[in-house]
C-alpha cells in the first residue's frame, strides 16, 4: 500500500502551541496515513518533541484540532523509567495500561534488541542504550496503529539502530503508521515522507543546507 | 479478576516494591527513629513537668525526658514517612503521566498509592511505639500507635500532595523536613507547656501528639482525636489527587482537544480497533 493511499491515522489541523508569548507552534498542519513512515526534522528547539507531544495527547493544544485514529504508542524523547522497578516489571504496568492479556510481544522486542535476558534487572541499572531501548520497548508493546517515536535510538550503538530501522519499516508493512523525530541526516533515506518544522510551520521535505 | 482490581493490585504491588528499594529511606527508618529517641533520653533534662494535654481533659504530670522522646519520636518518624512519600510520588512521576496517557486509570494509581502509604503508615506507627516501649513504660501502648499512625497519615499525605506539585527533590525534602520540625517543636510540651494557642490546634501533628501524649502517660481514652490526623490525611491526598490529575493527561480522556475517529476493524487482544480508539474508554 502506498503511503499516499492508506487510512488518515492522525490528522492535525492548524494546530497551535505557545510557551506564555514564545509562538512554538503555530498552524501545523499534518495527515499521517496508514503505513507511512513520517520523519519530523528541525533544528534545536524548533518545537519537535512540543509537536510531538501535541500529537500524542501529552499537551492540550492553544488552537486547532488533533485528530488520531486509535490508540497510540509513543516513545518519548528523554527515557521515562522507574529506576527502583526492573525490565519485568514495567512491562507489567504497561501490560495493564494497555489492556493486553500478555507481554508477548513486549518480550518478543526485547529479544530482537538483545536484552531479552535482563528482565530482572532493575532500570536504574541498566545502561543508557538499554534503558533506550525499554523505553521504545514500551511504546511499540501493545502494536498500536500509531507509532510516535521522539529520537528513540538515542545511545543505540550502529547495528541496534539499524535494527531499529528495519523494525520500524516492517512496522510500516504491516501498516501502522510511524512518526519518528530524527536530526540525522542518513536517517532521512528511510521515510516515506519527510517534514520539516520552522518557524513553527510544518513544510513537507527537507530544506537546503 | 476484574480490570479494575489487576489495575489497582499492580499499582499499589510496584508502589510497595518501590518504596522497599528506597534503601535510604529504609535506613532512616531503622535506624533514625531509634537513634533520636535514644539521643533524648540520654541529653534531654530529667525533671517532672506539668503541661496541658486537652485530650487527656487537663494538666498532667510527666518526665520532661519522657515526653520529648515521644515528641521527638513523631518528629523523625514523620520527616521519614513524609520522605518516603514524597520521593515515590516525585520519582514516579514521569513514569506514572506516560502510564495515564498509555491508558492506565488515575484513580488506581492514585489508589495504590494511598493505599501503600496506609500500610507504611502503620508498620512504622507500630515499630515507633515498640521502641518508645522499649525506653519507658508506657500506659497505653496501642493508643500510642493508632496517635503514630494518624501523623505518619498526615505526613504521609503532605508528601504525595507535594510529589507532583514540586519541581524540584530539594525543595520537598526542605517543605516536609522544616514543617515537621516547626511542627514538633509547637507541640513539645517543654517548649509550649500550655498548648492553648488558637493556630495550634490546626497544624498536623497537633491532634496526634495530644493522643500520644495522653496514650504514653495515661490511661484516659482519647481515641476521638485521632480524626486530626485523619482530616490532615484526606485533604493533602484529595490535594495530591487533584495535582495529579492537572498534571496527567490520557488522550482517551472525554472531551479532550484532540479526537479519535474510527479505523477499519482489526480485532486484537480482545477488542476491536474501534474499541481501542473509542475516546473516553475506560479499564
Amino acid at each position: 500500500m502506498r503511503a499516499s493511499e492508506g487510512e488518515p491515522r492522525l490528522v492535525l489541523s492548524g494546530v497551535a502551541k505557545s510557551y506564555g508569548r514564545r509562538r512554538v507552534l503555530n498552524g501545523v498542519d499534518l495527515t499521517v496515513r496508514a503505513g507511512s513512515l513520517v520523519g519530523v526534522v528541525g533544528e534545536n528547539g524548533a518545537g519537535k518533541s512540543t509537536l510531538l507531544r501535541v500529537m500524542v495527547g501529552e499537551l492540550t493544544p492553544d488552537g486547532g484540532e488533533v485528530r488520531r485514529g486509535g490508540e497510540v504508542g509513543y516513545c518519548p524523547q528523554e527515557t521515562v523509567l522507574n529506576p527502583l522497578l526492573t525490565i519485568a516489571q514495567h512491562l507489567e504496568l504497561f501490560r495493564v495500561a494497555y489492556r493486553l492479556p500478555d507481554a508477548a510481544r513486549a518480550r518478543e522486542l526485547l529479544a530482537e534488541f538483545g536484552c531479552a535476558d535482563r528482565l530482572d534487572q532493575r532500570a536504574g541499572t541498566l545502561s543508557g542504550g538499554t534503558r533506550q531501548k525499554l523505553n521504545l520497548v514500551l511504546a511499540l508493546m501493545h502494536d498500536p496503529p500509531l507509532l510516535v517515536l521522539d529520537e528513540p535510538y538515542q545511545g543505540f550503538d550502529w547495528d541496534t539502530h539499524q535494527r531499529f530501522w528495519r523494525l520500524a519499516r516492517a512496522l510500516r508493512d504491516r501498516g501502522q503508521s510511524v512518526v519518528v523525530v530524527s536530526h540525522l541526516v542518513h536517517d532521512l533515506g528511510h521515510f516515506d515522507a519527510v517534514h520539516h518544522l520552522r518557524d513553527g510551520v510544518l513544510r513537507e521535505g527537507v530544506p537546503a543546507a | 479478576m476484574s480490570r479494575q482490581w489487576t489495575g489497582f493490585t499492580t499499582a499499589l504491588r510496584f508502589t510497595l516494591t518501590a518504596h522497599v528499594r528506597n534503601r535510604l529511606a529504609l535506613v532512616l527508618a531503622v535506624t533514625f527513629i531509634p537513634l533520636w529517641v535514644h539521643l533524648v533520653r540520654v541529653c534531654a533534662y530529667d525533671a517532672v513537668l506539668h503541661f496541658q494535654v486537652h485530650a487527656a481533659g487537663g494538666e498532667i504530670a510527666a518526665s520532661n525526658n519522657r515526653a520529648t522522646q515521644v515528641n521527638s519520636a513523631l518528629n523523625a518518624v514523620t520527616v521519614i514517612v513524609g520522605f518516603m512519600m514524597f520521593m515515590e510520588a516525585f520519582q514516579s512521576g514521569p513514569l506514572d503521566r506516560r502510564l495515564v496517557l498509555a491508558g492506565y486509570p488515575r484513580r488506581h494509581l492514585m489508589a495504590g498509592k494511598v493505599v501503600a502509604l496506609v500500610a507504611i503508615a502503620a508498620v512504622l506507627a507500630v515499630y515507633t511505639a515498640l521502641l518508645l516501649r522499649l525506653s519507658f513504660p508506657l500506659e497505653q501502648f496501642w493508643q500510642l500507635a493508632l496517635a503514630v499512625f494518624t501523623a505518619n497519615l498526615a505526613y504521609g499525605g503532605i508528601g504525595v500532595m507535594l510529589g507532583p506539585l514540586l519541581r524540584g527533590e530539594l525543595e520537598g525534602f526542605f517543605l516536609i523536613i522544616m514543617t515537621s520540625l516547626v511542627d514538633a517543636a509547637l507541640q513539645n510540651p517543654g517548649m509550649n507547656p500550655l498548648a492553648d494557642q488558637p493556630g495550634l490546634r490546626f497544624l498536623p501533628m497537633y491532634a496526634p501528639s495530644q493522643l500520644a501524649y495522653t496514650s504514653a502517660f495515661t490511661p484516659v481514652w482519647a481515641g476521638s482525636y485521632a480524626a486530626g490526623g485523619l482530616v490532615w490525611f484526606a485533604l493533602c491526598t484529595t490535594a495530591g489527587l487533584l495535582f495529579f490529575s492537572l498534571r496527567t493527561r490520557s488522550y482517551r480522556r472525554p472531551g479532550a482537544r484532540g479526537r479519535g475517529f474510527a479505523l477499519p476493524g482489526q480485532r486484537r487482544a480482545g477488542r476491536t480497533t474501534e474499541e481501542r480508539a473509542r475516546p473516553g474508554a475506560e479499564v
